[in-house]
Parts: C-alpha cells; structure tokens; sequence
C-alpha cells in the first residue's frame, strides 16, 4: 500500500487544482453589508469627536442665548431704589387727585441712570417720547400760571435753569419776558424733540400733549407692563393715552392734555407702583414667571420598536431577540429651565439623565465569528450585540453553545430635551401641554450575564454594544400640572409620552425605535 | 490560474479601486477569485456552509488588509495564504484531536489516478477529504495543497513534528481506505 501513498496527493492535487466552485450569493451579500458597516464605522469614528464638539457648541449656545435672555430681563426690570425716590416735587396740585385716584392701567418709566431732578425726568420722559408726538415746554409765569409752584421757587430761578439746560447759556442770566420766552422756548423745544435729544428742563415748567389725534407711532420702552392681566412692553405715556382715553378725559379737553411737572412726577410714580403691583399680583396668581427652573424624576415604561436590520445568525431574528426580553426598566431624572415667551406661550431645555434597564430571560448563547474572524460567544440583543470573553480551556468554536441563565442590558444616555409649552391657568393651577424633541447621548452601555461553564458559573460585563449609536433624538408629548405652594415654588406633575424619531443603533441585527409612556414629579422655583 | 489569463494592470486596478474603498473594485474583485478561493475553503472546512464562512471571512480581510500587498508575489497567492489562516484559526482550537485509527490493511487494488478521478469524480473526492477529521484535514491540507514542510505545520497549528507526521499518515490511509470503498461501490455498480 506504501507506494501507492504520493499517487493519494498527487491525486488529489491534480483534482483541486483544477476545480472550481461557486459559493451562495449571500457570502457576497454578507460581504457587503460588512464592508458598509466598516465604511460607517470608519466615518462614525472619523467624525465622533466632532459629535462631541457640535454637543458641547449646542450646549453653549443654549447657556449664552439663557444668559442674553435673562440680563436682558434683568435690564428691563424697574430699579427699586429709583422709583423709591421718585418723589413728587409738590403736594396738592391741581389735577393731582386726578392722577392719584385715576384707574388708569398705564405705567411710566423712570430711566435708571438718571441723576437729574425730577423736573428733569419729566422732560427727559417728553424728548423720549417726541418722537411719537408733539410736545413742548410751555413756560409761563409762576405766579399766574400756578401759585403753588411760584411760592415754592422764584421764576427767575426757573428760568435761570432752564436756560441753562435747554439752551448751554450762561447761568444766572436775567428772565427773559415770559411771553418771548414762551415762544422761544416752544420753538426750542419742538427742534429739540425733532432731534430726538435727551435735555432736562425747567422746573415748575408745564408738560403738553398735543391730542390724541397726534399720536402716531408709540415707542416702545424697556419696562414690561401688565395690562388686562398679560405681559406687555411698556410704553410711555404717549401710547398709554392712546390705549386709554379716560386719561385725556381727566386732563384736559379737546385732545389736549396739560400736566404740570411735578403732576407728571407724581402721575409716573404712581404708575410705576400700580405697574409693580399688577405684576406681581398677576405673577403670583398666574403662576407664571418669566424665568424658572425645576428638578424631576420620572419613571417610564417602555415599549420597543424592532425590525430586521441586518441578521446573521439564526438568533439574530426579531422576534428570538423580542421573545428573550423579560422587562425594561426606564428612569429620567434631569433640570429643566422653562422661559415664559409670552403670558401663554413657553420654551422649555435643560438636562436629563436616563436610564433603560432590560432584564432577559434564561437563554442560549452561541459562539460566531465577529468581524475580525475571531470566534466568541456572541450576545444578541434588541440593542445590539457583543462579544462575551469567557474563560475556559479551550477557545470556542464556531457554533459552541452555553447557557445564559441571568442577564440584563443596561444603557445611559444624557438629554438634550427641547419643548414649546402653553399655558392654560386657573387660581394656583396651572397646565402646559408640550410638544418637542429630545436629543440623547449615549454615556454608557454594558450587558452583564452569568453563564453556566465547566467551571461553573462565570459572571461576565461587557462595556462595549456593537451597533449602538453615540446619539438618537425622540419626539415628547407632555402635560405639565402644577400647583403654586408660594410666589416661588410649585410642585409639577407631568405625564409623559416619548417616540423615537431614529433608532438608537445601525447594522445590528435588529433596528430598534424606543418608545415610552410615564409621569415625572417635580419641584419648580421661579428666578424671574 | 485565474490570474495568468488575466491583465497585470486589471488587478492593479482592482487593488487599487479597493484600497479606496470602491465597491465596484471589491465586487470584481470578489467575482474574479470566488471560485478558485471557494474550493481551498471547501478542502479546509467540514461542509459547504462552513466553507463559506470562511470564505466570508477571508475576502473581508482581503479587502480589510490588501493595502498592505506588496506586488512582491502574485496576488492569487496572497489571497491563497489569507484563506488558508482564516482556515486555520477556525480549526486551530479542534486540531489537538487524534483520532485512532485502526491499521487493518484492507484490500487495495491499484489504479491510475486519470482512472480514480474517471471512476469518482471531484465531487466525491472532496466529500473524502471534508469528512477527515480537523487535525488530519489541516494537516494534510497544508502538506499536499500549500507544499508546507512538517516543522512549519507543526508550528503552523503548534503541535509537535511528529503529530504532524503522524497525522498525514493516518489521514492518507483514511483517504485510501475511502478510495477503495467508493471504487469497490463503483466496480459493483458496473458487474
């Protein structure tokens, strides 16, 4: 037999040497669907870092738009100590009682910076508001036109300072004739309004308005105002009259309004409180702030959504890998910042951590090759799959099987939530339905499970799910409850639905949407 | 062989395409080698599927490592030799098997090998060899096909020389044994 043994190989080589076969299509099939994986592989770790970078410049974004937003709050709120000195120079002036029991909703604005007197306020409320009407200085003599004024401050002192604020002449100057100066003084200060420049003026000197019907184009100020219980801009006194008749009925006749300065001073001071007192009021009953913050923790429950992305083996399958779960577990806890845009309408972004927790039933698992062709017990979940290191004698081979008697899934994932609210209010409840999206980072996976060994049981973790994604992004539907318990804090209660707008892993066996249903409780605090 | 009715600078292209990640150089790539990798695969495994795993495997190194070729031998060979490993590691773990064989000299009638392969066929042929058990395959695989000597295969699959040797024995008496059986089948056919 011995020398029959070259013509074995020899025949054999002559054989396979020459022969050909052609394998399924699906090798090639596979093939590709493996190269593409490495493709986004490659360009997933290509471009992770700038993930990361375009995370952190949203993340910033968001801080500086808050921050601009809030100074911006800030400036525009009324500063307490000015309007605590805002003073009115005289008592008991005709047209005062008017003023002080008027139900007027209108409010003045007192410029922070100003150390001028409060006569100049009065004009400096004037030249703003020239450019939405016409107004002018009327001088005329103390003692005829107002007594009162006249004993408290001798007109030439008056016309002194006004000279000198009005037109840069040389202090102490003699009075002119009241009449010239009248004249002059309108004129002057009617250019002084048409260039738009920011002058004190006289004291005891008497503001007009010329009718309603001159009324054009109201300025805006800085200062928000509640009117009819909603959040408005403020607006001088121009637009005020405008929106409120009663006031020119109070003050004068035929569309004109006289006030005296220090009636003026004290018309503003007074609007200032009713404007403070309004919105606070509104604020406290409302619920409503311009800008809050609050904590919460939901518990969820979750439903996934699986179909067949890319399955290999035959436990890649969807409903196998369905069938395995036993339960999830979901929790979200975060601190979200809510920024009223209006008296209704609200955004509302922060930080959440979530976590999402699946417990699978007894099973087994097998040994495949990866894609490196190195061969390991492979774990295949609805999140993705891994290679499982277990420690034995010898390395597996293909198709080698153990028992997987307890395991669970465990992600951790940052969000990025963004929503619009809508506030309905009634007393100390308030409800805002929300509508938004939710952008999640992953921060975390691993599969742990005890398998069932020759050597007994071995407790295995796996940190690294192949095919889960860095990032997902999930619908949210919300409906907020809360409860004033102060003018600060309330408590909130929100029932939640989340659906996910992409899948949180690619090139696994299976591509999974999670969805979920739950109810967070929270405390809020209003900073604004 | 493929390669010889085949223009250098196709396969260049080819390489080339693959190295930059173009799917139609990997898919002619893929078509121009299939066949002739798909039989090295199917000497190594144990059946067609497993053959095709590896086969798998090893055009997905193919194509993960080909910038690495050096244009220093023939490309086919390169391939041949990725093949071959993927076999091997796949195998590896199984090859410290040894099987007893019995020596029972069976009778033997001597044929020209133009004669076996007219009377068996390549198919069956192959059958025989898939159906030796892992050590005795690779072992066999790697001397006959791959021209490695003893002490490469031994280091190969990190058994001693003599194993090697001991098993390309027995893996000849088993694919004599086989030959005899199918010819005696054949020889009863034919009466």
């Amino acid at each position: 037999m011995k020398e029959n043994l070259p013509n074995i190989d020899d025949l054999f080589k002559k054989v396979f040497d020459s022969a050909d076969d052609e394998p399924a299509n699906a090798v090639w099939q596979n093939i590709d669907k493996q190269l593409d994986k490495k493709r986004v592989a490659f360009l997933t770790k290509k471009y992770r870092k700038w993930k990361w970078v375009a995370a952190a410049c949203l993340i910033f974004s968001a801080g500086m738009a808050m921050y601009a937003i809030r100074a911006k709050i800030i400036n525009n709120q009324p500063d307490n100590k000015t309007i605590g000195t805002f003073k009115p120079a005289t008592k008991n002036l005709p047209g005062r009682q008017n003023s002080s029991t008027s139900k007027t909703k209108l409010a003045g604005e007192r410029p922070s910076n100003n150390t001028a007197p409060s006569a100049a306020n009065s004009l400096e409320f004037s030249a703003d508001t020239g450019k939405a009407f016409e107004s002018t200085i009327k001088k005329e003599d103390a003692n005829t036109a107002n007594p009162a004024v006249a004993n408290q401050q001798p007109a030439s002192a008056v016309i002194n300072k006004a000279k000198t604020n009005e037109n840069s002449s040389p202090p102490g100057k003699a009075a002119p004739n009241s009449k010239l100066f009248q004249k002059k003084n309108i004129q002057q200060q009617t250019a002084a309004n048409k260039r738009q420049i920011k002058q004190p003026t006289a004291i005891n000197s008497q503001v007009v308005v010329k009718g309603r019907d001159n009324i054009t184009a109201p300025k805006k100020s800085q200062q928000p105002i509640v009117t009819e219980g909603r959040f408005e801009p403020l607006y001088h006194v121009s637009m005020a009259i405008e929106k409120h008749p009663e006031v020119n009925t109070g003050f004068g006749s035929a569309g004109t309004i006289q006030l005296s300065e220090s009636h003026a001073n004290d018309y503003l001071a007074d609007l200032q409180k009713q404007n403070m007192n309004r919105l606070k009021n509104y604020a406290k009953s409302s619920g409503l702030s311009r800008l809050s913050a609050s904590v919460f923790y939901s518990f969820e429950s979750v439903g996934t959504q699986t179909k067949n992305d890319f399955p290999r083996f035959r436990e890649d399958e969807r409903n196998i890998i369905k069938n395995n779960e036993k339960s999830k577990e979901v929790s979200t806890k975060g601190l979200l910042i809510n920024l009223a845009l209006n008296n209704k309408w609200s955004i509302e972004t922060g930080i959440t951590a979530t976590s999402i927790t699946t417990h699978f039933k007894p099973r087994t698992i097998y040994a495949r090759p990866d894609d490196n062709g190195r061969i390991n017990f492979r774990f295949s979940c609805a999140a993705g799959t891994t290679n499982l290191i277990v420690k034995q004698g010898n390395p597996p081979a293909s198709g080698d099987s153990l028992h997987a008697s307890s395991s669970n899934n465990r992600l951790q994932y940052i969000g990025i939530p963004l929503s619009i609210r809508y506030l309905f209010t009634a007393g100390n409840f308030s409800l805002q339905p929300g509508l938004g999206v939710s952008l999640f980072i992953l921060t975390e996976n691993k599969i742990e499970t005890d398998l069932t060994t020759n050597t007994g049981i071995q407790k295995i973790t796996a940190g690294n799910i192949n095919g889960l994604k860095q990032t997902y992004l999930n619908g949210m539907f919300s409906l907020k409850a809360s409860y004033n318990i102060n003018k600060f804090l309330s408590v909130d209660f929100t029932p939640a639905a989340r659906f996910g707008l992409s899948s949180i892993n690619k090139q696994t066996p299976v591509k999974t949407n999670i969805n979920t249903i739950g109810a967070g409780f929270g405390i809020s605090y209003k900073i604004l | 062989m493929e390669e010889r009715t085949i223009n250098p600078s196709v396969i260049e292209n080819l390489i080339q395409g693959c190295i930059k990640g173009n799917a139609q150089a990997q898919s002619d790539l893929y078509k121009l080698f299939m066949q002739k990798m798909f039989v090295v695969c199917l000497r190594y495994a144990k059946n067609r599927e497993e053959a095709e795993e590896i086969l798998q495997e090893g055009f997905m190194r193919v194509f993960e490592f080909i910038h690495q070729f050096k244009n220093e031998g023939s490309f086919e060979g390169w391939i041949r030799k990725i093949m071959v490993n993927c076999a091997l590691q796949k195998y590896r773990s199984k090859s410290q098997l040894r099987m007893v064989v019995s020596h029972e000299d069976s009778p033997y009638e001597p044929y020209e090998n133009e004669d076996i392969i007219a009377r068996i066929g390549t198919k069956e042929l192959m059958i025989m060899v898939q159906q030796l058990p892992p050590s005795y395959r690779l072992v066999f695989n790697l001397y006959v096909f791959e021209g490695m000597k003893h002490r490469e295969i031994a280091e190969a699959l990190k058994i001693s020389e003599g194993t090697s040797k001991s098993n390309l024995s027995d893996a000849r008496l088993l694919l004599q044994k086989a030959i005899a059986g199918s010819l005696r089948v054949v020889k009863q056919k034919t009466i």
